[in-house]
């Protein structure tokens, strides 16, 4: 029984929406930060402005959200609302689905899809739209994307709430977080607020005893606040007397807010309660849909206990539940064969009675999926197709799982392994392809099969001979062309590079690489390059890749994967070349493009060459760090592989930063790894760095000199070349300068080059190349060794006598030794660091940032970049155990303003 | 609220009512000396303005114990303030300047609870004239 009070605020009451109190404020911040009026976003810069609201479960974020609809409403800006919901996360475009024409809908061509979904969020006026994402952590991976892409461009402002602790979509994340974004975590409501809040919506004053329980227990969130007025209302606990307020006997005696939403359902009467059900299932319903089952005055009862809500979608009337709690705790009571009498009906009626248009084909295939009903393969196999193409693993495996299952067929059981395998389910992809190998296909297919079975061999198992094997045993059927077998030619050496042997990779591509056939030579140009630039040989692999590049249009969402990996190998070639600079900035910029799209291994991989180009720059806490984010990246992506060159990269870090005790840990974290040959000769430079740390610099040697035998037989020559300048740099130049004189003749690297030009005129003991060395470091931005080299030279001029040269090289060696974090090595003596809590860069940036400068202005001050700036945010947000820039001022001791 | 706190808010007033010139001249001089960006709000002349704010806060005082006349007067009160650019952030000042005013007329009767009742009576009528900023009068 619902019970009458006095009406006040018009639509408001206790069991209507309740006013939004205490929040004007951050209403307003929240506003100003989608740009206000839309006179003022006109012409303005393209500015990523966006806003995201934080708050635990029931912390009045939707509440708070609507309120600054209707101010933006009010002034005059054109609103788009999304509710993500649980239902609608996993299926690509969930989201938006009904908010797409038709024959969009239904295209298999992705970039259609994208192109309508752009056409309905944001319209083509000068106006930008204001996205509003209700529960943006449910927003499937696909919509998620456009919709930073929207963003990005400038073509859309953007309102998000979003649970506490709850991970964004990857996409969203630099939307949300980064610059031009307003954050903030709804903070309980006062007492105050509560006072005024009860005293609204139960149209009179409340007694201080109804104020200190009600505070008491909900704790000041306003959901729990809610439930607890209803709940006492409904029971008579609630009463007004003489005009005020007062509770009279127990109040609800729940402490959990979960509990106090269930003891709400379970007094719904047992006629209504399916109703409720339907609705936790599928979100929203045909009203019409709801009075054929439950009768219209249940419908009623449900809406005055706010537990159900109409809403429009066109002129069509439908039903959702007052909180999505409300779904939660339905769901987690419901049997799964109730689940499925409910969506049988469900499927009946929306069969019989919605519009052909009414329904998305992929939504009703789930449906009828899960009411175990025979359901149109083919929308699943569709939905499945473009989920892949959207790279979103997680509904390829809710759509193509089942198809799979009901209609096993070459075609679906690659989609389905593939996605099987990027989310790291080895066993089960390779249980689908050996299902899926036997199955009819075309000689292509074939192929795809195969190569997917071989990347899960190579990458998931680390076993590179059976990848090997069954490559080769498909190259020996005769059935396969030219083209086919050019493409299995690419895929062998592609093991072949990351099996550790880039000199055989290089061997068998060879004609491929140079071949006028553009198919081939693009199939061929990653492995070629990359076996090339690890061969020593980078201007040739520059080259590769840039022709590969050349011939291949940056368009089409499939092609992306391909083109990170061309772009990957050309900034490897690039620091294998001593271009680090370029190198960094190339990676730099790809890796926040495969953060904004959502590619995670892109990112480990773009991370892992930041890594290495920072280790080569001397920017050591740099370096490690994206190291430290390629590893954590690399284990979750289930490259464990892979992740050995990250954890080698982090020994390397924490040995010149003095850490020996972390540098050990880490090397005693590559054997724990996986064995895996990707430029596995490079654990020797982790053994003998470590080594260094513990000051064992015989012991390094050693494994250095060895350690550079092994690269330069497996064709790292690279890798050689920087192991044998190591020994020299390590004190014993004289020991390797023939080698490594032998090696560097068969390559053109004038990073090699200078090595070798760096040894030489140790072993000299010759000044005016030692300069000359230096000046050649510090021209690639090599400035660990160019101080190293200052230093060096600078010893050899007080062994002279000439102490004003000493004097210059060590001012020399010190601005070197200035970008390099606190990075030494025995060559080089200068001091570490402060053991503040924040490292010294940190403290800068944490400063600058408090004094409202955007990261790309600090990045821009400090010559960093973007990302870095970033980067060195969390680090800071972590240490001081903060989420937003709002609060550093108050965690730095600075006051707020 | 409760009742007890609104006869504090109304017989606290009553004290404040023979003294209204020294209320509103204190309350103003504070107001300007918080954030003296908001002189330029009200005309170079305040007598006017100072009467204002006496005979809208006897009003509303007033109607403190009912809320549907109470609520017709604030929302309408928020709508216009609205109009004149007060943002949310000033509701906060306008606070400090008229518990200061009350330190400065009746010291003695701003006991801890007259402070509290106040505090909560002017939530309920910021609160509401907030409301009627974005959504008008109630």
């Amino acid at each position: 029984m619902a019970v009458a009070v006095t009406p006040f605020i018009p639509g408001s009451g206790p069991t209507g929406s309740w006013p939004c109190i205490g929040r004007a404020h951050t209403v307003a911040r929240v506003v100003a930060a989608v740009g206000g009026s839309p006179d003022t976003t006109q012409g303005s810069l393209v500015r990523a402005g966006a806003a995201l609201v934080r708050g635990p479960l029931g912390g009045g974020k939707t509440r708070l959200v609507d309120e600054v609809v209707a101010v933006l409403s009010a002034k005059g800006r054109i609103i788009r609302r999304i509710v993500a919901t649980s239902a609608t996360s996993a299926v690509p475009f969930g989201a938006v689905a009904h908010l797409l024409p038709v024959g969009a809908r239904d295209s298999a061509d992705p970039l259609v899809l994208i192109a309508s979904l752009r056409e309905v969020l944001a319209s083509d006026g000068d106006e930008r739209p204001v996205l509003v994402i209700d529960d943006a952590p449910l927003l499937d991976v696909a919509t998620a994307g456009v919709i930073a892409t929207l963003a990005g461009a400038g073509a859309v402002h953007v309102v998000a709430s979003a649970r506490d602790e709850e991970p964004l979509p990857d996409p969203l994340v630099d939307v949300l977080l980064g610059d031009g974004a307003y954050g903030v975590n709804l903070a309980p409501l006062s007492e105050d607020d509560i006072d005024t809040l009860l005293h609204l919506v139960l149209g009179g004053p409340v007694d201080g005893a109804v104020l200190h329980s009600m505070r008491d227990r909900s704790e000041g969130n306003p959901l729990f606040l809610r439930e607890l007025t209803r709940s006492a209302l409904d029971s008579g606990a609630l009463v007004e007397v003489g005009g005020v307020w007062l509770l009279r006997g127990a109040a609800p005696s729940s402490t959990r807010l979960r509990e106090v939403v269930e003891s709400r359902l379970d007094v719904v009467a047992p006629l209504a309660r399916p109703a409720l059900e339907l609705l936790a299932l599928c979100d929203v319903a045909d009203l019409d849909e709801l009075e054929a089952m439950v009768g219209l005055e249940a419908l009623v009862d449900l809406e005055a206990r706010g537990l159900l809500r109409v809403v429009y979608r066109g002129i069509r009337q439908f039903a959702t539940l007052g909180h999505p709690l409300h779904g939660e705790a339905i769901r987690m009571s419901l049997p799964g064969m109730r689940s499925r009498l409910l969506l049988r009906g469900h499927v009946t009626w929306v069969e019989a009675h919605d519009p052909a248009d009414g329904t998305d084909a992929l939504q009703l295939a789930l449906w009828r999926l899960d009411a175990g009903l025979p359901t149109d393969l083919d929308s699943l196999m569709h939905g499945a197709q473009l989920a892949a193409a959207m790279h979103d693993s997680r509904s390829v495996l809710r759509l193509a799982r089942p198809l799979f299952a009901q209609r096993p067929t070459a075609g679906g059981g690659g989609l389905l392994a593939d996605a099987l395998f990027q989310t790291g389910q080895w066993t089960e992809a390779l249980a689908v392809l050996e299902t899926s190998t036997g199955l009819p296909a075309p000689s292509w297919l074939r192929v795809d099969l195969t190569s997917a079975r071989a990347n899960i061999l190579l990458w998931g198992v680390g076993d590179a001979t059976s990848a090997l094997a069954a490559l080769e045993g498909l190259r020996s059927d005769p059935g396969m062309d030219d083209r086919n077998l050019a493409r299995l030619s690419a895929e062998v050496a592609s093991v072949l590079v990351h099996a550790g042997r880039p000199g055989d990779a290089r061997l068998e591509l060879e004609d491929a690489a140079n071949s006028d056939q553009l198919q081939l030579m693009l199939g061929a140009s990653v492995s070629y390059a990359n076996s090339l630039a690890m061969g020593g040989r980078t201007t040739e692999a520059i080259a590769t890749i840039d022709r590969a590049l050349g011939k291949r249009p940056r368009s089409g969402v499939s092609g992306v994967a391909d083109i990170d990996a061309h772009l990957v190998a050309k900034a490897f070639s690039m620091i294998e070349a001593g271009r680090l600079a370029e190198a960094i900035e190339l990676a730099t910029k790809e890796y926040e493009e495969a953060v904004t799209i959502a590619r995670p291994l892109s990112q480990f991989w773009f991370m892992l060459i930041l890594g290495r180009a920072h280790i080569c720059t001397g920017q050591a806490a740099t370096s490690l760090r994206y190291f430290t984010n390629a590893r954590a990246l690399g284990l979750d992506s289930g490259l464990a592989g892979p992740a050995r060159s990250a954890v080698i990269g982090i020994v390397m870090g924490h040995s010149v930063l003095g850490s020996s005790a972390a540098a050990d840990a880490a090397l005693a974290e590559i054997d724990s790894l996986p064995p895996f040959g990707f430029m596995g000769p490079e654990r020797e430079l982790a053994v003998a760095w470590a080594a260094v740390a513990r000051g064992d610099l015989a012991l390094a040697r050693a494994v250095l000199l060895s350690g550079a035998e092994l690269a330069a037989d497996s064709g790292h020559l690279t890798s050689g070349i920087w192991m044998l300048h190591d020994v020299g740099r390590l004190g014993r130049p004289a020991d390797v300068v023939d080698r490594l004189a032998e090696l560097v003749a068969i390559t053109d690297s004038p990073f090699a080059r200078t090595r070798l030009d760096h040894v030489r005129a140790m072993a000299a003991g010759d000044l005016h190349a030692l300069s000359r060395v230096a000046d050649q470091f510090e021209a690639m931005g090599a400035n660990l060794h160019a101080a190293e080299v200052a230093v060096a030279a600078g010893d050899l001029c007080r062994l002279q006598g000439d102490q004003r040269g000493a004097a210059a090289f060590t001012v020399r060696a010190e601005r070197y030794a200035a970008s390099c974090e606190g990075a030494t090595s025995p060559a080089l003596a200068v001091a570490t660091g402060s053991v503040d809590p924040l490292t010294d860069r940190e403290r800068e940036i944490a400063f600058l940032a408090a004094s409202e400068l955007t990261s790309r202005e600090i990045a821009d001050q400090l010559f960093l970049s973007y990302r870095t700036v970033n980067n060195h945010l969390q680090h800071i947000y972590d240490k001081l155990g903060i989420r937003a820039r709002s609060e550093l001022r108050g965690a730095l001791g600075l006051g707020q303003e | 609220m409760d009742a007890q706190s609104i006869a504090l808010v109304q017989s606290t007033f009553a004290s404040v009512v023979p003294v209204a010139d020294r209320f509103s001249e204190a309350f103003y001089a504070h107001l300007f000396t918080l954030d003296p960006s908001v002189r330029s709000m009200f005309p170079d002349d305040l007598g006017g303005q100072r009467e204002k704010l006496v005979d809208e806060l006897v009003a509303i005082v007033e109607t403190l114990g009912r809320l549907s006349p109470l609520l017709a007067r604030t929302t309408e009160l928020g709508r216009r303030h609205a109009e004149y650019g007060v943002e949310p952030h000033h509701y906060a000042l306008v606070l400090d300047a008229m518990m200061h005013a009350f330190g400065v007329c009746i010291p003695d009767e701003m006991t801890l609870d007259a402070v509290q009742a106040w505090r909560r009576a002017y939530h309920l009528v910021a609160e509401t004239m907030l409301y009627g900023a974005v959504h008008g009068p109630a």
